[in-house]
């Protein structure tokens, strides 16, 4: 089949690191939203983007790693909400036991993606359907936890790190997003495991025959994925104050989108978390110009999905050479 | 068929330079040249799968610019690929007539039509593989048999064979030669692509000879020698393809590395043998009598039931590979693609994926250290590549092979196992491995390699394994290991006569 | 390694289904029977007209969805928008169908139309623009979502009550959700699978650039199987408008997943290639049955959801497990061969 652009764009692209476009669009995003309305560009908004964008990067980075191993985890929209609603629960306004509830509900991540990985790796169950099904599984924990009516609300001291800022101005959020992506990236590029999963993401097959215990890497990433969505989920109980039952849905689809618009390849092997910071932070700029244009719920929708479609247009449409 | 100064380049990268080339009916064309040298690549643009960037292609007088595949069969060009076209979940006599225009064109499938048709079709070419079995529960030679049926029953002008017989065995060899001569008499015409000279020579009646991306000349097959050939493919002689072999009574003295005891798995029964520090082992038999499975079970990829496996002496229970390569024990697996080596990933990512654990602290790797061995590793190999960061995709089938070779010799392996480490690999590469071999059995390494080449196994084993029905039939030493002891052995001749059906 | 089954070998129930290709069919319909007898002793109504009626109503939106997303799988895709899609259809039926038959007739003509183009866009964005179906209905998703909100807001709307009546009712003895389903099967999918083209999304999903050098064009067979997927969806969708008699924005989103679920217990590999229909009819039923199961013994609605999905969970591992087995058993009955080859 012909080529869907002319050559020269074609040229064009290839001088460029994929990881350039996401970068370019979310500086683009960012001019529009300041043409559209004036103080968008400004610090103290940007600031505010990223404040909201560090929830997001911190699921995005485990479904970053998942994906990378070629698989997906769709479940971290019920993992947020679970973490959510136990820790608001457990919890309930006071500090006294925060410590403890946050060392529960990260457990309680560690298992959930525990047993995520050990369905994936071991039992050979395709990872859309283990994660689908511990989807279900998680949110009807979390209903019956609540029974259906979720109290309950985040320790002073939560909330306060949660939408706090270091010296009034950096948001500790974003200090622990920082934090966590530094350590994300060192561990993908500079460490063996990073090695591995590269490896593993691009032919499992040939991993395992270099050596590597292929199912145990495999299942410390779905660990990894479940137990940042947990804490994303307790931030975000911090932030919001308390909690409520849909609270994880907006984080399923983003964190997908991000990693891929982020200009990793859906089938594994591919990609960077650099790129998924931008994604996260084109994902949540989609989700603060809209409204300010009062676009409803349907618009914004429309226009992300949208969004999505043409980015991948661009950039999306991976390597020739695959394993 | 008449191609005229045909060309095609990746990304930059000239595959094929002006081609010339004619096609003739009633004759066998042969093509050959080493990896990389742009055989299939020119096989696929004459079957329509890819499109050349420059030059012309007439055939039956007019244009020929096929789009598709598709269209190169409507026009009579089909090929034979040496990745299978077939599909596995669905039954033979289904897969014969996929995608056939003529013979299977109405909206609906008629599968008793489709049947009939598939039963003609082995009469007349004299094959009777079962038509309702999947694909995917046939042996590999009934698949590529299969596939060439498939090629027949399109009726082709120009049949495009690549590497048609790596893959069947000697019967089965013998009836491709004779469909290829009843082609011949149907004056079609057959292009013929293999890395097996003798084959060649037998068959040809013109040869032409690729290297990287030209033409080095077109000869008539009259009165032409193997090494003749080899010159042309390689632009020298190629002498001493084969190192020298070591004293056999002074490595009787060297310490025993391996020895497997009674050993059953899945397609083994019963294997017992040793290996000892210097020794170089050859696996021999037809296709699938076990040779493959063996070192899979050796190397820990599929597990054993019965029998013992033994280390220095000390026995242990391998399990998986990470086992066994803490034991020592390295495998070079027999498809390179796809389990040798990760294709997207650099040259040096690969080279130093099974050895991470050493170079590392706190799993932060020691990066200077590991572009140390790397270079080391692609100077001593000679592999052929820009740098280390070149993807081994791009690479060529025998440089590809060295780095799945070099990556367990970063490793330092006491015992060194290759599945059919030559397959597909060009005469250099195949001479520079051979000496690779040699160089580490005699530092002590104790090596098994499973071939299919006689002639390869004659020219660098110390000890030959003739297997049959995953028994090891006939132990050849030394002398005893000829070409005509190692096929009558693989055929049931010669040995002690275990049970044999 | 090449074994031959001799044709005067016999073998015992386990090995022949083991060894059977339909092998995934015949459990989960097995597990339908078995979850078909817990049915009938924990209820007394069933199984009459009435109770059957009712159960194949409440599968047959999520029948279409499954057919749906099996017709994509097999060419080795994923469909996610599939409960969106369903619920753009649902609302724009409510939206302008009105009392008259030839608005009634029109309305599920334009609905169809509609469908059919859902699935013609991504199949193009997988096919033109090659992109992963998994991203391409990912986004359209959430566009079909939005104009889904946006067309209809709030659930409302207008269905004529006589369609319910219709597709929930009985002619005769026959459950109309039984003739549609029949009638789809024979009209739809039997064609589809007999013909070159259904018979090119197997070889496609088996071996894709197999399908390509064989000559099959392959673009234009995923096409279709996009395109049936709108299709199904479509039927989907209108057979919720009917049920509800209103329009909902919302209601197709668990149908997605659930979708997913029902092909993969029905036996359909999500590698593409293999399966069917019938299993994932089956993988319906099963899904269907065991939800009223759940209600009948009074289950809180939250185990609902837990149960749900401990039940994809556990059937597959038990698929799992039953492959293991039937690897062994190939491996056990070559051994089996040989050995009794060698007493000859």
């Amino acid at each position: 089949m012909r080529n869907f652009f002319p050559p020269n764009w074609k040229s064009l692209k290839s001088h460029f690191p994929i990881i350039v476009w996401p970068y370019l669009a979310s500086l683009l995003l960012i001019l529009l939203g300041g043409f559209i309305a004036p103080g968008f560009e400004s610090p103290d908004h940007l600031l505010l983007i990223l404040n909201l964008a560090s929830f997001l990067g911190l699921v995005a980075a485990g479904q970053s790693l998942v994906i990378l191993s070629g698989g997906i985890d769709l479940s971290v929209s019920s993992v947020i909400t679970l973490a959510g609603v136990v820790s608001a629960t457990l919890m309930n306004g006071s500090n006294k036991n925060m410590l403890q509830v946050i060392l529960i509900v990260l457990i309680l991540g560690m298992v959930i993606g525990f047993i995520n990985g050990i369905g994936v790796a071991f039992i050979k169950i395709h990872p859309m359907v283990m994660t689908l099904g511990m989807t279900s599984i998680v949110q009807g924990g979390a209903l019956l936890f609540t029974n259906g009516a979720p109290k309950g609300s985040a320790a002073p001291l939560l909330s306060h790190i949660a939408t706090g800022r270091l010296f009034g101005i950096v948001p500790y959020i974003l200090l622990i997003w920082i934090s966590i992506a530094i350590i994300i990236i060192l561990f993908m590029h500079r460490s063996i495991w990073g090695r591995w999963l590269y490896a593993i993401g691009n032919s499992p097959k040939a991993a395992f025959y270099s050596g590597i215990k292929v199912n145990w890497v495999l299942v410390s990433l779905y660990l990894i994925s479940s137990t940042l969505a947990a804490l994303a989920g307790v931030l975000l109980t911090g932030y919001t104050r308390t909690s409520y039952l849909n609270i994880g849905d907006p984080y399923q689809l983003s964190s997908i989108a991000a990693v891929v618009i982020g200009g990793s390849s859906i089938l594994g092997g591919e990609g960077t978390y650099l790129g998924t910071i931008a994604g996260c932070i084109i994902m949540v700029l989609l989700q603060s110009i809209l409204p300010i244009i009062s676009v409803p719920e349907a618009g914004r929708r429309i226009i992300s999905g949208t969004l999505i479609l043409l980015l991948l247009l661009l950039y999306g449409r991976g390597r020739k050479i695959r394993s | 068929m008449e191609l005229t100064g045909v060309s095609k380049s990746y990304a930059g990268n000239p595959a094929l330079q002006r081609i010339n080339m004619e096609l003739i009916a009633g004759e066998v064309h042969a093509l050959v040249g080493e990896n990389g040298a742009g055989k299939s690549t020119l096989a696929k643009i004459i079957s329509g799968g890819i499109s050349a960037d420059e030059g012309e292609i007439i055939f039956n007088e007019s244009k020929y610019i096929p789009r598709s595949p598709a269209e190169g069969q409507k026009l009579g060009v089909v090929a034979v690929q040496q990745e299978l076209s077939l599909s596995p979940y669905l039954p033979v006599y289904r897969n014969i007539w996929l995608g056939n225009q003529t013979k299977n064109k109405r909206v609906f499938i008629n599968n008793n039509l489709l049947r009939r048709l598939t039963k003609e079709l082995q009469d007349e070419w004299g094959t009777s593989i079962n038509a309702e079995k999947w694909v995917s529960d046939l042996s590999l030679e009934e698949q590529q048999i299969v596939e060439i049926l498939k090629a027949l029953s399109l009726n082709p002008r120009i049949v495009i064979l690549d590497e048609p017989t790596s893959a069947l065995g000697a019967e089965n060899t013998r009836w491709l030669l004779n469909v290829i001569a009843r082609l011949k008499e149907q004056s079609r015409s057959i292009l013929f692509i293999s890395h097996r000279l003798p084959e060649i020579i037998e068959l040809a009646d013109s040869i032409t000879v690729l290297k990287d991306g030209q033409k080095v000349d077109t000869i008539k097959n009259i009165n032409v020698k193997e090494e003749d050939v080899v010159r042309m493919m390689v632009g020298r002689d190629l002498e001493d393809i084969f190192p020298k072999k070591v004293d056999l009574s002074e490595l009787n003295t060297h310490p025993v590395l391996l020895e497997v005891e009674n050993l059953f798995a899945h397609g083994v029964f019963d294997v017992s043998f040793k290996l000892r520090s210097g020794e170089v082992i050859g696996l021999a038999g037809l296709e699938g009598q076990g040779q493959h499975e063996l070192l899979l079970t050796i190397f820990g990829i599929q597990n054993y039931t019965n029998g013992s496996i033994k280390i220095n002496g000390n026995s242990t229970r391998i399990n998986n590979p990470s086992r066994a390569i803490d034991e020592g024990i390295s495998l070079v697996p027999i498809d390179r693609r796809t389990e040798g080596v990760v294709l997207p990933l650099s040259v040096g990512h690969n080279l130093a994926l099974s050895t991470l654990n050493r170079r590392q602290k706190w799993g932060w790797i020691d990066k200077m250290e590991e572009n140390n061995i790397i270079s080391e590793i692609i100077k001593r190999l000679a592999i052929k590549t820009q740098n280390s960061k070149t993807p081994v995709g791009y690479l060529s089938g025998g440089n590809q092979q060295k780095v799945a070779l070099g990556k367990w010799l970063v490793a330092n392996p006491k015992i060194l196992i290759l599945d059919d480490p030559t397959r597909g690999v060009d005469i250099q590469a195949r001479k520079d491995i051979y000496y690779h071999i040699r160089d580490l059995a005699n530092q002590g390494m104790g090596i098994i390699m499973s071939s299919t080449d006689t002639i390869e196994l004659v020219g660098i084993c110390d000890r030959v394994l003739v297997m049959y029905e995953g028994h090891i039939f006939s132990e050849l030493i030394g002398n005893e290991i000829t070409e005509e002891r190692i096929v009558g052995a693989a055929v049931g001749v010669n040995g002690e006569k275990k049970n044999v059906i | 390694m090449s074994f031959n089954i001799q044709k005067n070998t016999r073998y015992n129930i386990v090995e022949t289904i083991s060894l059977s290709h339909s092998w995934p069919v015949i459990i989960i319909y097995g597990v339908l029977i078995v979850m078909l007898f817990i049915l009938s002793t924990i209820n007394p109504t069933f199984p009459s007209v009435f109770s059957v009626t009712n159960l194949l109503s409440t599968a047959l939106p999520l029948i279409f969805a499954a057919l749906a997303q099996t017709s994509v799988v097999l060419v080795k895709g994923i469909d996610l928008s599939i409960g969106p899609a369903m619920s753009l259809i649902m609302v724009i039926a409510a939206k302008i169908m009105k009392d008259s038959p030839v608005s009634i007739g029109l309305t599920i003509c334009i609905c169809i139309l509609i469908g059919l183009l859902i699935g013609l866009l991504n199949g193009l964005m997988v096919v033109v623009a090659r992109l992963q179906p998994i991203i391409v209905t990912l986004a359209s998703s959430s566009i079909l979502a939005g104009l889904a909100l946006y067309i209809m807001p709030q659930p409302g709307g207008y269905i004529p009550a006589i369609m319910n009546t219709i597709a929930t009712g009985a002619l005769v003895f026959f459950p109309v959700p039984l003739i549609i389903l029949i009638g789809v099967l024979l009209l739809i999918w039997l064609p589809l699978h007999s013909s070159r083209i259904g018979q090119s999304w197997f070889a496609i999903g088996g071996n894709e650039a197999g399908a390509y050098y064989s000559g099959i064009n392959t673009a234009k067979a995923k096409l279709s199987a996009f395109l049936v997927a709108g299709l199904f969806a479509s039927l989907g969708g209108l057979t919720l408008a009917f049920q509800t008699l209103t329009g909902d924005p919302m209601i197709g989103d668990p149908f997605t997943l659930n979708s997913i679920a029902a092909v993969v217990l029905g036996g359909t590999s999500l590698a593409g290639g293999r399966g069917g229909a019938i299993g994932t009819i089956g993988g319906v039923l099963v899904l269907t049955i065991a939800v009223d199961i759940l209600f009948f013994f009074q289950v809180s609605a939250y185990y609902q959801y837990v149960f749900s999905g401990a039940i994809v969970i556990f059937a597959l591992a038990l698929v799992a497990f039953s492959e293991f087995i039937r690897s062994k058993h190939f491996k056990q009955l070559q051994g089996q061969l040989k050995r009794k080859g060698d007493n000859s």
